[in-house]
């Protein structure tokens, strides 16, 4: 048992570890594939880096034996080692080559994972490794007749005994996505070369391991529609029949009818797949949206079904074992941090509680000082529970960019700032959905073809910024694009068109115009490709946002590109807050955002003709904005020089409020707004102070938006 | 061994049984000098009146938010969503929680009477001769011996 354990041991953390360093080389990859494309030639660094990915990969597999491993990464090794030593340059398909490599690795760490082995899928590895030697053979052009691709026998079905769970047909979908998606991209490659072969055969692979995989977990009606794939293929590959543009089309539809079937299969025991409903509705419309909620719903089933899934399968039991975590439900996490919001503020309540008030209690505050001090902590370590870096998910995107520009043949560099940003657990599941629509989106529509950027004195190469922060209370990512910008034009035509609106509605601000771009059936693009354009997907973008009670802004700007934000309350947060009171209410605002607060002097203050209170600081000229003009209250001061004025800066925006007084600085549990009371101007959630009084927290951003508003003051 | 699983599972039916007898429970409290009656399945709790934080850009019913131990509820003044005249809140006035489609509401009324069973083929539906505001709310008059309860449609009274 003892040297089970171990060897269990080791293979989790084999397992995590080779997940990292897979991590690590595909960024890598991408860098590599730059580098090429800019310089014309490979980055030695680089490719000596991936190269050790590889080969670490390779030498902690082979002190635990993992052949299949071994092998893979060997020839992956072997291929990189060609052009290490410059025998050969490196060419796309060579990089994409490494990727499916890479691809591959992650499944089988998957399977290691479950069967502690890598036992029983020699036979997909021959795939990749055929693959690879048949590269390296046309690289080397000297063909070494010992090392023939041929199938060797079949590893004896007795001597495996399997017995199909759960997570073997969950397996199997994911990996059927992926192996649809591969051969739909390879496809489409061949509309354009005809005769590569390779190309070719590499299609007639993806169909062949998808019917083998259906076979195999007896899903008979996908592996005769794959069968039927294979066959024409084989034919193609044989010349008996040609390839051309009917025949590509037809075997394209063979796809989207296996996505269809895949998408019914149902995992056993769960109950079906989640939001089905959501899923038939889409289905028709878009294959790749439908792989999306796919995904997601792993995601959502995994939290709280860890246990059941533990339970189907004796071996995960014992995978369960190594990792150095333990499952919780997502539910008692939630309970917990609700609890410790309630602590704080209790504790708020007891530390400022007015009855101590004038008392001489100095063996009461040094025990309540203590307790404050451990429910910050505790608060500390209770929210870091639930975050995660928004990395994971950005680095996605490079993938995304990537393969979406190479296939509508456009330029476009990925930058990424802020992946450090940490948010809640729930955010990252629903947001990489809508995230990976707006990239391809971005990228798909976005950006204009090489050849019209350079005619309107761009850079070939399109960009697209992602970025997160947070800002107040709100996380806020953004995805910019240097590319054309939204067609307001198409966009009002085409929604008259649906019936979205009347054409009387002509004068509708920019804004509300590109609002429309979210509404079910709107797309502007006049020929649908086959990843966007089919008017499904911005709606289902609103959706998910919605969920996280967040909103998505956009901007844009004609030839010069969109912006697109996505602003996301935090669940519960826990800010340093400063409380002021104007009148009798008070209010709260995220520390972070203040500047400066202090009593202005007369002479300090200039009035415009048109009413606007203007306050020199230093040489800086910031209007006033009346809290108790905006919120309609009555006010202890009306005076400016009797009140507080409060500095606030967000974004380049700055500007001051005029408040009764400052009541103090306090730990503030961040509550949602009920949404009953829908939208309210400037405020962006509720606190519960110390005493038990509900404040509003003031959202700056917001605040000045709607102050412009009150004021009449154009934007920009 | 069999049975007893089968009587457990009896009892369990019973208890099923049981949630489903709130229905045709109403609780019933008192506005504007009518009696008036509320779906119990709606009714999470009964507050007396407290300190209302105020919120800008709602409609003049909604008072504002209170804080529900560490949850912050948004209050409607029942009377101002009928379009009657202002109280001033004494003692007796409560705020009834209720929970409608996961999202919860205090009403603010003027006294809590008690909780009646209003059986079916008791309740008539409103009549549309009257055209009072408070009308649209009502989706029925339930019948107590001599007295009359209008019963509330709380959906009808959230939306906007």
């Amino acid at each position: 048992m003892g040297e089970d354990q171990e060897r269990i041991e080791m293979i989790g953390d084999f397992v995590a570890e080779s997940r990292e360093l897979l991590e690590e080389i595909e960024p890598q990859i991408i860098a590599m594939e730059e580098h090429v494309s800019h310089a014309g030639m490979v980055d030695d660094e680089i490719l000596n880096s991936i190269f050790r990915l590889f080969h670490s990969i390779k030498g902690m597999a082979s002190f635990l034996d993992l052949q299949t491993v071994i092998n893979v990464t060997h020839e992956a090794e072997t291929l990189l080692d060609i052009f290490r030593k410059g025998k050969a340059s490196l060419a796309p398909g060579h990089i994409e080559l490494l990727y499916k490599t890479g691809d591959f690795i992650k499944g089988l760490l998957n399977t290691i994972e479950q069967q502690l082995s890598d036992g029983g899928l020699e036979n997909e590895a021959r795939g990749i490794i055929g693959e690879i030697q048949q590269t390296i053979q046309g690289i080397a052009a000297k063909a070494d007749p010992a090392e023939e691709p041929e199938e060797q026998s079949p590893p004896d079905p007795a001597a495996w005994i399997f017995t199909i769970t759960p997570e073997m047909i969950k397996r199997f979908i994911e990996d059927g996505w992926e192996i649809l998606e591969e051969a739909e991209t390879s496809l489409l490659q061949l509309e354009n070369k005809p005769n590569h072969y390779p190309l070719l055969e590499q299609i007639f692979r993806s169909f062949h391991s998808f019917k083998g995989n259906a076979g195999f977990l007896g899903f008979s009606d996908l592996e005769q529609v794959s069968h039927g794939a294979e066959n024409t293929l084989n034919e193609m590959l044989e010349g008996q029949v040609t390839v051309n543009n009917e025949a590509i089309s037809e075997l394209l539809k063979t796809i989207d009818s296996l996505r269809d079937r895949l998408g019914k299969v149902v995992v056993p025991y769960e109950q079906k797949i989640a939001k089905e409903d959501d899923l038939v509705g889409e289905q028709a419309e878009s294959s790749s949206l439908l792989e999306q909620q796919q995904v997601l719903v792993e995601a959502e089933r995994l939290p709280t079904n860890g246990n059941v899934t533990g339970g189907a399968d004796p071996n995960k039991n014992v995978t369960n074992n190594i990792q150095q975590a333990i499952r919780v439900d997502v539910e008692k996490l939630d309970t917990l941090l609700d609890l410790v919001g309630e602590m704080v503020i209790s504790a708020a309540m007891v530390s400022h509680n007015p009855d101590l008030q004038g008392l001489q209690l100095d063996r009461f505050e040094k025990a309540i000082s203590h307790l404050n001090k451990i429910t910050r902590d505790i608060q500390d370590v209770s929210m870091s529970l639930r975050m995660v870096p928004l990395a994971g998910i950005f680095r996605k995107m490079v993938r995304v960019v990537r393969d979406v520009s190479n296939k509508m043949h456009k330029k476009a560099t990925l930058e990424i700032i802020g992946e450090d940003t940490e948010v809640d657990k729930t955010i990252i599941e629903q947001i990489s959905d809508p995230l990976v629509h707006i990239m391809r989106n971005a990228v798909d529509h976005g950006l204009e073809s090489p050849e019209q950027r350079r005619a309107v004195g761009k850079p070939e190469t399109g960009r697209v910024i992602l970025e997160a922060r947070h800002t107040g209370g709100e996380v806020w990512i953004l995805i910019r694009d240097d590319g054309k910008g939204l067609n307001r034009e198409r966009i009002l035509n085409k929604a008259i068109e649906r019936g979205l609106l009347l054409n009387e509605r002509q004068d509708l601000k920019d804004e509300e115009v590109w609002k429309l771009i979210f509404e079910p059936g709107l797309t502007t693009v006049a020929e649908i490709s086959a990843i966007s354009g089919r008017g499904v997907g911005m709606d289902v973008v609103r959706q998910n946002i919605e969920k996280l009670r967040g909103r998505i802004e956009i901007r844009s700007t004609p030839g010069q590109g969109t912006l697109f934000i996505i602003r996301i309350p935090l669940t519960l947060a826990i800010i340093e807050g400063m409380v002021v009171r104007v009148g009798k209410a008070m209010y709260t605002f995220p520390i972070a955002s203040i500047k400066e607060c202090f009593q202005p002097k007369g002479s300090q203050i200039v009035v415009n003709p048109d009413g606007l209170e203007v306050v020199n600081i230093r040489g800086e000229l910031l209007p006033v904005i009346r809290l108790h003009q905006l919120y309609k209250v009555q006010p202890t001061f009306e005076g400016l020089t009797e009140g507080i004025l409060i500095v606030m800066e967000s974004e380049d925006q700055k500007c001051c409020l005029f408040v009764d007084e400052l009541i103090g600085q306090q730990q503030i549990v961040i509550k949602p707004l009920p949404p009953a009371l829908g939208n309210i101007r400037g405020v962006s959630g509720m606190a519960i102070l110390g005493d038990g009084e509900v404040s509003m927290i003031l959202d700056i951003a917001n605040l000045m938006v709607s102050t412009e508003d009150l004021l009449g003051i154009k934007t920009e | 061994m069999a049975m007893k699983d089968k009587l457990d599972l009896d009892l369990l039916q019973e208890e099923d049984d049981l949630e489903d007898t709130q229905e045709g429970k109403y609780l019933t409290f008192l506005l504007i000098n009518e009696e008036y009656g509320l779906e119990i399945q709606y009714v999470t709790e009964i507050i007396g009146i407290q300190r209302i934080t105020e919120v800008p850009d709602v409609p003049e019913y909604i008072k504002g938010v209170i804080n529900l131990r560490g949850k912050v509820i948004p209050v409607m003044d029942v009377r101002l969503r009928f379009g009657a005249a202002v109280r001033e809140y004494d003692e007796r006035t409560c705020i009834i929680v209720i929970q409608v489609k996961g999202q919860p509401m205090g009403l603010i009324v003027d006294r809590v009477s008690e909780v009646l069973d209003i059986p079916k083929q008791d309740i008539e539906p409103a009549p549309s001769m009257r055209r009072s505001r408070e009308n649209r709310y009502i989706q029925g008059m339930g019948k107590v011996g001599e007295q009359v309860k209008l019963l509330l449609d709380v959906e009808k009274l959230l939306e906007e």
